[in-house]
């Protein structure tokens, strides 16, 4: 157990340097001057007037005077000690502290995403596998493919137009009540919930043809009562990882579904932070989608064995399934 | 001839102020059916507008955003009268120009205070006028509008002197823009970042406060109870008649339309042309109003080699044929440029005798020019060079797409190759206007005052101006004669003559004069814009 623990430590260790080195190269490998593409912006009247004074202080405040080896060494201790430096794009404020303005925000899209996409998800994929008629089976997973196939932005036009502009029963945009929270989560959720329901009724009729299974079958158990008490447990092992994939999904779902609905958030800032060229937010926000991702695989890695045990020792799991 | 120093004095216009008294009343008895429901609607003002400009320092950058919100909570000294371009009073009362337009006298209003109590004085405009030159860069409209000042003179406690080291005709009008906004000594006070930051550190002495800004989401602004000093262009120069507006920042073009189609919000300001069809105009009022500034051309760059030949500058103009631009890319929302300013500019004049769709004019200046017509239709010239243009602009602008390829079509007509190059963002700003590898721009600029031209079309401001480092000294000093005189007719006739010289040189390719969208419920008496295009919200109200 310790081994494998320690194992995933150091796998999320790897990936989290990979993401803080990325986030250093891009601003290496930009072409031009990162501090002149700082100060200026836009044409016609929105262009900056850039003055050298101004692009040499932000070189400065950069470090991007110094050798490559010494800004990377420099830059490694200042993510360490979450020293972001300061946000250009936002009125010089500090990084960490605009980040912190719009987290809640995407938070709470996020959370309440996660929370309907797997209501939906698990609610469709017993559908497709518990319903009395076939038809009936068939009609729920087959609707799940429209989750998969229907760019968000579609969907979130679709949804805004119905529920919004026709119905009125949501905002169309903002975020002060949890009303104009809904929307956009919903447009969000139904994308994972497709992929979340298949794997999901997928790994149900697998675990159902298990010798266990026909075990309790034979017993005299109803088939609602097999899945529920013997099934669902084993079944959701693929359904656990794939929730922690699609949270990934998520915060790059959250840019254009922020936009869309006009929300604050870590989502709109990525695209303000890009389309202004400001690179200490830019190298922040990678970071911290990469660090997220990262602890959610390493939540999901570290709790597995306490619904499969089997994943702690590798001898057992791969010897059994004959 | 020299004008007499000409000393204007208006009248407070007594019957608005009645009429905003009475508009509450009538709003009361109107209620309010749709939308969210609530009796509040008739105090909440709900506008959407198309983002947040994240500076809201009403001497920082222009962004329209910026500066709409700039006009409900500061005011101006002067402000120009919508319909006729007009200099009307403001925070000024009474003001005078010496001859030769180097000086400017203001008799501030009495009685006028900032919304932190403080009162306004001629030391206020003083302040801020100093102030804009000491941030330079950060305010480089304001300061471009002050290029030349010398000092603010108090010669009492409302007299203000502006001089400047030569002739500033302009600067009338720049006063009336929000560049030059008057706000209080509390917010002067701050570090320039901290008032762009917004909310109720911005103090001006308009008819709204700046309440609250929540970065990405909105902007509220509170009304002044005791406002009475409107500018003379408002319909009502009291207090507002909405208690609260609330600016919700909306991105996304589809989702601006549709929040005011399904009176999720009162007023959409700036809407795109592309969402036009969803806007129902029995319910809502659609107006579409000309952009006053210079009309949306594409500018050569004269530093190029193809640019340099006359005759390919010349023959541009008669290949364009504008009216299918507009009709075509634009869905017949705007009109065909007239001149280099738009119609509804000051000082416009109509040049479209330069304009006119004329392909075998095109032709006969090229062959003329030595350009002759090639094996594929592209001409070449003598050495056997072929006529190329290429333009190279951001990639995913689906307009600009649209544009663009038209004008390939229609200027291949008569045998020019107009070559497209997308690039990133990253990539266009490798280049200035001084150095760019490729041929021609689009520019946009606004302003209510025929200035703008100086300012684009000569050499004079680096950044600013297409020409700088590559002088055209007959049409500088054309542009220059704007600057001497305040006569509306004199300065008239020196933009026409100014924008002759340009179009007959073909220094400039006009397309079309831009407007502003803007929709709103037909439960409001319908949103007045200013000059410059950015809503009154003082002059709101229920119908």
């Amino acid at each position: 157990m310790i081994r494998y623990v320690a194992r995933r430590l150091a796998q999320a260790a790897v990936v989290l340097w990979g993401a803080i080195t990325l986030s250093f190269v891009i601003v290496q490998l930009t072409p031009g001057d990162p501090a002149r593409l700082i100060v200026s912006g836009g044409e016609g009247a929105d262009a900056g007037a850039a003055d050298d004074s101004q692009i040499a202080q932000i070189r400065a405040e950069m470090g991007l005077d110094r050798p490559v080896v010494v800004q990377y060494v420099t830059y490694l201790w200042r993510v360490l000690t979450l020293d972001w430096g300061t946000a250009y794009s936002q009125q010089r404020q500090q990084v960490a502290d605009v980040i912190g303005d719009n987290l809640g925000s995407t938070l709470e899209l996020g959370v309440t995403s996660l929370v309907i996409m797997t209501v939906l998800g698990v609610a469709f994929a017993l559908g497709s596998v518990l319903l009395p008629t076939r038809w009936l089976r068939s009609a729920f997973q087959g609707i799940t493919v429209i989750g998969i196939a229907v760019p968000s932005f579609v969907m979130a036009i679709v949804l805004l137009q119905v529920f919004s502009f026709q119905l009125g029963w949501f905002p169309a945009f903002g975020a002060g009540d949890f009303r104009s929270v809904l929307l956009p989560s919903i447009t969000i959720a139904l994308l994972g919930a497709g992929t979340l329901s298949q794997v999901f009724a997928r790994s149900i009729r697998e675990v159902s043809a298990e010798g266990y299974v026909e075990v309790a079958q034979a017993r005299g158990m109803g088939p609602a009562k097999v899945v529920l008490t013997h099934v669902l447990r084993n079944a959701s092992l693929p359904v656990y990882t794939i929730v922690g994939m699609l949270v990934g999904g998520v915060v790059s779902g959250a840019a254009i579904i922020e936009i869309i609905f006009g929300r604050p958030g870590v989502g709109q800032l990525y695209i303000e932070a890009v389309s202004a060229r400001d690179f200490p937010l830019i190298q922040a926000l990678i970071v911290l989608t990469g660090g997220l991702y990262v602890l959610v695989t390493l939540i999901v890695d570290l709790t597995y064995p306490l619904i499969d045990p089997r994943v702690v020792s590798p001898a057992a799991s791969g010897r059994r399934a004959g | 001839m020299a004008p007499a120093p000409s000393l204007s004095r208006r009248s407070l216009g007594t019957a608005a102020v009645l009429s905003a008294l009475s508009l509450p009343v009538l709003a009361a008895c109107g209620g309010d059916a749709s939308g969210g429901g609530a009796a509040a609607d008739t105090t909440v003002l709900r506008v959407g507008f198309p983002g947040d400009s994240e500076n809201w320092d009403p001497h920082q950058p222009p962004q329209t955003v910026t500066r709409a919100v700039s006009r409900q909570i500061a005011d101006t000294l002067v402000d120009q009268d919508p319909e006729t371009g007009e200099i009307v009073g403001w925070l000024a009362e009474e003001w005078e120009t010496n001859e030769d337009s180097s000086q400017f006298t203001f008799r501030l209003r009495e009685g006028v205070t900032f919304s932190d109590g403080t009162p306004l004085t001629a030391e206020s405009i003083r302040s801020n006028f100093d102030r804009i030159i000491d941030i330079g860069p950060l305010a480089y409209i304001g300061a471009s509008h002050l290029r030349g000042y010398v000092g603010t003179e108090v010669t009492d406690e409302l007299t203000a002197v502006v001089s400047f080291d030569g002739p500033n005709a302009q600067f009338l009008q720049a006063a009336t823009t929000q560049s030059l906004s008057i706000l209080a000594d509390s917010t002067l006070a701050l570090d320039p970042e901290e008032v762009a930051r917004g909310g109720p550190a911005v103090v001006g002495s308009g008819a709204y406060t700046f309440e609250e800004y929540v970065p990405g989401e909105s902007i509220t602004l509170a009304r002044r109870d005791d406002y009475d000093w409107g500018s003379q262009a408002y319909e009502n120069q009291g207090a507002a008649a909405y208690e609260t507006v609330e600016i919700s920042f909306i991105p996304d073009a589809a989702t601006l339309a549709g929040a005011v189609a399904s009176g999720q919000v009162d007023y959409a300001f700036l809407l795109d042309v592309s969402t036009i069809p969803s806007i129902d105009t029995e319910r809502l009022h659609l107006s579409n109003v000309p952009t006053r500034g210079i009309s949306f051309p594409l500018i050569p760059f004269v530093y190029r080699e193809i640019f340099a030949d006359e005759a390919v500058r010349r023959a541009i103009n008669p290949a364009t044929d504008r009216a299918e631009i507009a009709e075509r890319i634009y869905q017949g929302e705007v009109e065909p440029a007239t001149g280099l300013l738009t119609a509804a500019t000051p000082g416009s004049a109509d040049l479209s005798e330069f304009l006119e769709h004329d392909p075998d004019l095109a032709r006969s200046i090229l062959e003329e020019g030595g350009w002759t017509e090639g094996e594929d239709g592209v001409r070449v010239n003598d050495e056997g060079e072929r006529l190329t243009i290429t333009i190279q602009y951001v990639g995913g602008n689906t307009l600009y797409e649209q544009l663009f390829q038209l004008l390939q079509t229609q200027w291949a007509r008569v045998g020019i190759e107009f070559v497209l190059k997308p690039v990133t963002e990253a990539e266009s700003s490798e280049y200035g206007l001084y150095d760019a590898p490729y041929d021609l721009s689009t520019w946009t600029q606004g302003r209510a005052d025929p200035d703008v031209l100086r300012v684009v079309y000569s050499s004079f401001y680096e950044n600013q101006s297409f020409f700088f480092g590559n002088a055209l000294p007959e049409i500088d000093e054309a542009l220059l004669a704007l600057q001497s005189t305040t006569d509306p007719e004199e300065r008239a006739a020196a933009s026409e003559n100014a924008q002759r010289l340009l179009l007959e040189g073909g220094y400039s390719f006009p397309l079309i004069d831009a407007v502003s969208l803007t929709a709103a419920s037909r439960e409001l008496a319908g949103i007045r814009l200013d000059a410059e295009n950015k809503p009154v919200f003082a002059d709101t109200a229920p119908a």
